[in-house]
């Protein structure tokens, strides 16, 4: 066990500098940098070429690339993640701020994918060719194709305009005392909508698992020995056809970060999504950076998580190289 | 020995029913056979043809001009002369919905191009010659994957600048990880059979076992990764430019038709300026996606279902 995670976090360690390196150059690879944003358009004409040599200087930028590639690690390592050009605050107070409503919005839909996805596996997969199996299977199609951006906009356009159940975006209502009831009003919807992806994937394939899971020999086994049905299904069945699934729930973060940029921007959530959109439109090069930083080691994190919870359910994957 | 043979005859071509009157069938005769049985994709495949008909023959399908605006008829609600009405500058939302088409499929269709050879040529590399090559690609394949697609796209959205060619070399560019990790494992698998021995043997050059021997077994799994290429790249285009990073006004498409849509007075009173566009997004995605069910389905040599 403690050597099978020693190993996959070995791998991920030069993961995460090619991340961090990819990062750096592509913000390099950017036309203008931070001296751009020093110099405001009306002292234009009074600045010198010397002037600008000068602040280059005074910031580092005349260093050559890998010099200021290993500063950039070492303020990195500390969690300095520099300052907006924009709203100069540090960048890392701008990511925690938004990160606390971010957070509660991924992750009730995580939950949300989670617990009714597998639950309406296991229901369809123990009913395979019904009218329920057909119409969740043909639903759960739907659900995988639809982008977020799409069922974000009928969702707001059904559940809020048409039949005025959920408020139309926002996180809180305007003037308001800002209950956690309320809070978790404003969440529901766009969380639904957001969640809804997870729902299809992690019922089809627990779903799959299922019928899988029940064509095994242990099952006839079981079966023929003359267990209640209920104990073969829930005990037997279900509690195997979830190995599996352990893999695509855990793996399903990118998509989950993805979708949000879409559900925050329509339903007006400041989020990790909004204040990403804001710096890529105003080129925001310093939140840019630290926003993919975010996920990216997000993304790394969970698929860590996910291979050691999976040898931990699964003991035949530490063994196999 | 006899596993050899056997795998000898799996690979001969025809396919011999020596029961009946011995009928001999190509591998694409097959595969369009079982795909024709799917009933739904093979429906899909007929809508997707009328869509990219109408997408390439658009001004025959449309009266007006996509981008010419009309001060006065602004705002109009669908009628028998707009059929799907016109948007805030007078401008026929059918129109910019037929056109709009054209470009979504474009771009759908180069992205997912680009991003196939990208990911065949990695991931052959990577699967076939394995050791330090294969460690290095698939470390880097790792790396793009760490980031969520839309975020990356938009990090190089922002840095390299929007419009059509950019919007497809970002989507192309960037898709590849998924094929590569597919092709890869087909290469891995695929190199250690005995054909692969063979033509080794007669000692023909890597580049050609590569694209003649091994490539034409990889073809079957990969057709389907190719359509669902098609439609996450034609969904990563109507995302970008929903969120404005993507192809700029007044080019339509589908995704900037519905950033109409951001506008709460538009999403709740004028539905035809958004409606169309987000219906013929997920009609167009749900049929490609069908017709890669059905080609999955069909070209799948573990289903002995005749």
């Amino acid at each position: 066990m403690g050597g099978y995670v020693i190993r996959r976090l070995l791998i991920s360690i030069p993961v995460l500098f090619l991340v961090t390196f990819l990062v750096f150059t592509l913000i390099e690879i950017a036309p203008g940098d931070v001296v751009d944003y020093f110099i405001s358009p009306e002292s234009m004409q009074y600045t010198t070429e010397a002037d600008i040599q000068r602040l280059r200087e005074r910031t580092g930028l005349d260093q050559p690339f890998l010099v200021r590639y290993g500063n950039w690690l070492g303020h990195l390592a500390q969690g300095d993640l520099g300052y907006s050009f924009v709203e100069s605050k540090p960048v890392s107070d701008l990511i925690v701020e938004h990160m606390k409503n971010t957070l509660p919005l991924m992750g009730l839909a995580w939950v949300m994918g989670i617990v009714i996805g597998i639950t309406l596996g296991v229901f369809v997969g123990l009913r395979q060719y019904s009218v329920w199996d057909f119409s969740l299977t043909g639903f759960s199609f739907l659900g995988l194709s639809i982008p977020a951006f799409i069922s974000g906009i009928l969702g707001l356009y059904i559940f809020s305009v048409r039949l005025g159940w959920f408020p139309a975006g926002g996180m809180r209502t305007a003037g308001g005392e800002g209950s956690v009831w309320d809070s978790l009003y404003h969440l529901i919807l766009p969380a639904s909508t957001l969640a809804l992806m997870d729902i299809a994937r992690n019922m089809r394939y627990m779903r799959f698992s299922m019928l899988e899971v029940l064509n095994q020999d242990y099952i006839t086994t079981a079966r023929a020995k003359g267990l209640r049905p209920r104990l073969i299904n829930y005990r037997h069945a279900m509690r195997n056809a979830l190995l599996p699934v352990v893999t695509v729930v855990g793996l399903s973060l990118p998509q989950l970060v993805a979708g949000a940029v879409f559900i925050e921007t329509i339903y007006s959530w400041r989020g990790m999504g909004t204040l990403y959109l804001n710096a890529v439109s105003g080129r925001d090069y310093p939140v840019i950076m630290g926003v993919n930083l975010v996920f990216a080691v997000m993304v790394l994190a969970a698929n860590l998580l996910t291979d050691i919870a999976y040898s931990m359910v699964d003991p035949r994957v530490r063994f196999e190289d | 020995m006899t596993e050899h043979i056997e795998s000898m005859t799996n690979n001969s071509v025809p396919v011999v029913n020596l029961e009946a009157n011995a009928r001999i069938e190509t591998p694409t005769q097959i595969a369009w056979r079982r795909f024709r049985r799917h009933r739904l994709a093979f429906i899909s495949l007929i809508v997707l043809v009328i869509i990219t008909v109408m997408a390439i023959g658009a001004p025959l399908f449309t009266q007006y001009n996509p981008d010419e605006m009309s001060l006065r008829d602004r705002a109009l609600a669908p009628s028998s002369t707009h059929w799907l009405g016109t948007d805030n500058l007078g401008r026929d939302m059918w129109s910019r919905t037929v056109y709009g088409g054209r470009v979504s499929l474009e771009v759908g269709l180069a992205a997912a191009g680009i991003s196939t050879v990208i990911g065949v040529i990695l991931g052959a590399i990577s699967g076939y010659y394995g050791r330090w090559v294969d460690m290095v690609i698939m470390r880097i394949t790792d790396v793009v994957m760490t980031f969520p697609p839309i975020i990356i796209m938009l990090t190089v959205a922002a840095i390299a600048g929007t419009g059509l060619l950019n919007v497809i070399l970002i989507i192309g560019g960037l898709r590849w990880p998924a094929t590569t990790r597919l092709v890869r494992g087909q290469y891995l698998s695929l190199k250690n059979q005995e054909f692969v021995l063979a033509a080794r043997t007669m000692g023909l050059p890597d580049w050609i076992i590569i694209t003649r021997h091994i490539l034409p077994s990889v073809m079957a799994p990969l057709m389907a990764n190719v359509t669902f290429a098609v439609s996450a790249a034609i969904l990563a285009e109507a995302g970008l430019s929903f969120l404005g990073m993507g192809i700029p006004l007044p080019t339509p498409t589908w995704g900037n038709i519905m950033e109409n849509a951001r506008s709460l007075t538009i999403l709740q009173d004028k539905p035809w300026m958004w409606m169309p566009a987000a219906a013929a997004t997920l009609l167009t995605v749900l049929c490609i996606n069908f017709v890669g069910d059905g080609l999955r389905d069909a070209l799948d040599p573990q289903q002995q279902m005749s």
